[in-house]
């Protein structure tokens, strides 16, 4: 009983708003209809419409820890009607988000509006909220820019991602792709979760590490008829060109700007 | 058989009116000022809003317009946790919603906490926060408040902003007190209830 009445009071709070909503569109493009698949329903916006609920999209990013070691971290973005506003979410079961990151994000979200015409128009009649699904403290750096940013895309265009893939990488507001770092370590982290594909920014799919080799050297002087024994080691240090695929056993994708990761990360 | 079609679809469009009411955007923000001490060392009041809307136990945090440090958010996360105990009442049902709204690069610092306390219970119960009282302390893990720096130059910019009550934590040392104007009155407070309280008459 008590379950009715509650159900009943938000039909009562919530069909005000709603009944003054009509369903944009529906006849005007055939389009443009309702469409319900799995948990989200949207509008399909390939007509430009408006979000009726919430749609999201989950982007796998992968994060290096200060203790070493790269661990594969979900971004969620969600779109819901509103008028172009920007939300981050944390809690006390989220990471706190360092203002590099905010910054970094900033970003992402204009170069996703600026991607199109269709991402520009979709864009001002959504509020897009982010939240990172990790059992870190806090989220700090740059490199979930490039995610952000294709998810984004993504996510305004009523697009899918591939399926078996990672991206790591920053984003400037002209759409370039910046380096990051810790690529070797992310590539594991996420051929180890099983994903089978990783985009990366340009540049960074081989690794320079350093292999170091020890010799001994010793050489033999007479002198007066007693033998001296001189020896020293030695130890070279030599950089090795690694490749993150060949290493990992993960394909590597790099790519220079925002329109390369988001023809490689759509599905179709 | 049409009942039970009619019945059914009345029930899916009360699910999704019900849906929408969770996954719709904020309305309703309420805006309040922040006193804070820029770069160049001098007070300024710095306008946030807030909104509380039914959802999940979720913060959010707009960042468009400036970032905001980890430690703000720490405190607007102490912040829930003491309204929710001074209203007695479980957040984990709505969604919080905080926005800055000055153009600011980033803002850092815990002494919005009591404020950002306040808020919340303002929105919550509908009370509205006193437009003429300031505030600056930081929340302790204990509910009682802590000394801020600057405070100067943050009550003599809540006094050139009109305000005429500035209140602060009873454990903070106002370097200048006799010379600040006598038109602005200081309050001291031991803990964030009565902070609160203060707040809102």
């Amino acid at each position: 009983m008590l379950v009715i009445i509650i159900f009943l009071s938000f039909l009562l709070g919530y069909s005000s708003t709603t009944s003054k909503k009509s369903i944009p569109q529906s006849q005007s493009n055939q389009n443009c209809g309702l469409n319900a698949s799995n948990v989200k329903v949207v509008i399909n916006s390939t007509c430009n419409s408006t979000p009726y609920f919430s749609n999201s999209i989950t982007i796998p990013l992968v994060a290096v820890s200060s203790a070493g070691g790269g661990e594969v971290v979900n971004l969620t973005i969600t779109e819901k009607p509103g008028s172009g506003k920007t939300f981050f979410e944390f809690s006390l079961s989220s990471p706190l988000i360092a203002n590099e990151t905010q910054n970094s994000f900033s970003r992402a979200v204009e170069v996703a509006k600026n991607f199109d015409a269709q991402t520009m128009l979709n864009s001002q009649k959504v509020d897009l909220y982010y939240s990172f699904d990790s059992n870190v403290s806090e989220v700090d750096g740059y490199s979930a820019g490039l995610g952000a940013a294709v998810g984004t895309i993504l996510l305004l265009k009523n697009e899918s991602l591939k399926t078996g893939v990672g991206v790591t990488g920053g984003v400037e507001l002209n759409g370039s792709v910046t380096p990051v770092g810790g690529v070797l370590d992310k590539a594991q982290a996420l051929k180890n979760a099983g994903f089978t594909e990783f985009v990366i920014p340009a540049g960074e799919g081989v690794v320079n590490t350093t292999e170091n080799s020890t010799t001994q050297n010793c050489t033999q002087t007479i002198v007066n008829g007693q033998v001296f024994n001189e020896c020293f080691t030695q130890t070279i240090y030599t950089i090795v060109p690694e490749s993150v695929e060949k290493t990992v056993g993960i394909n590597v994708v790099e790519v220079s700007d925002v329109k390369q990761a988001y023809a490689q990360l759509a599905s179709q | 058989m049409n009942l039970k079609i009619f019945f059914i679809f009345i029930l899916t469009l009360s699910v999704l009116s019900f849906l929408e009411g969770y996954f719709s955007s904020p309305s309703g923000f309420i805006t309040f000022y922040a006193p804070a001490i820029t770069t160049g060392n001098t007070g300024e009041l710095v306008p946030f809003s807030l909104a509380i809307k039914p959802g999940f136990g979720r913060v959010f945090i707009n960042i468009q317009n400036a970032s905001f440090a980890p430690d703000v958010q720490q405190s607007f996360l102490l912040a829930r946790r003491d309204a929710e105990q001074i209203m007695n009442v479980n957040l984990n049902n709505y969604d919080l919603y905080l926005v800055i709204n000055n153009n600011g690069g980033s803002v850092s610092g815990e002494s919005a906490g009591a404020l950002f306390a306040s808020a919340i219970v303002s929105v919550f119960t509908g009370k509205p926060l006193n437009s003429k009282t300031e505030i600056s302390a930081m929340l302790a893990s204990n509910n009682s408040l802590l000394p801020v720096d600057g405070i100067d130059e943050k009550i003599l910019a809540a006094y050139a902003a009109g305000k005429t009550r500035f209140i602060v934590s009873s454990q903070q040392v106002i370097p200048n007190e006799s010379e600040l104007p006598p038109g602005i009155q200081i309050i001291k407070v031991g803990n964030v209830s009565e902070a609160v309280k203060a707040m809102l008459s």
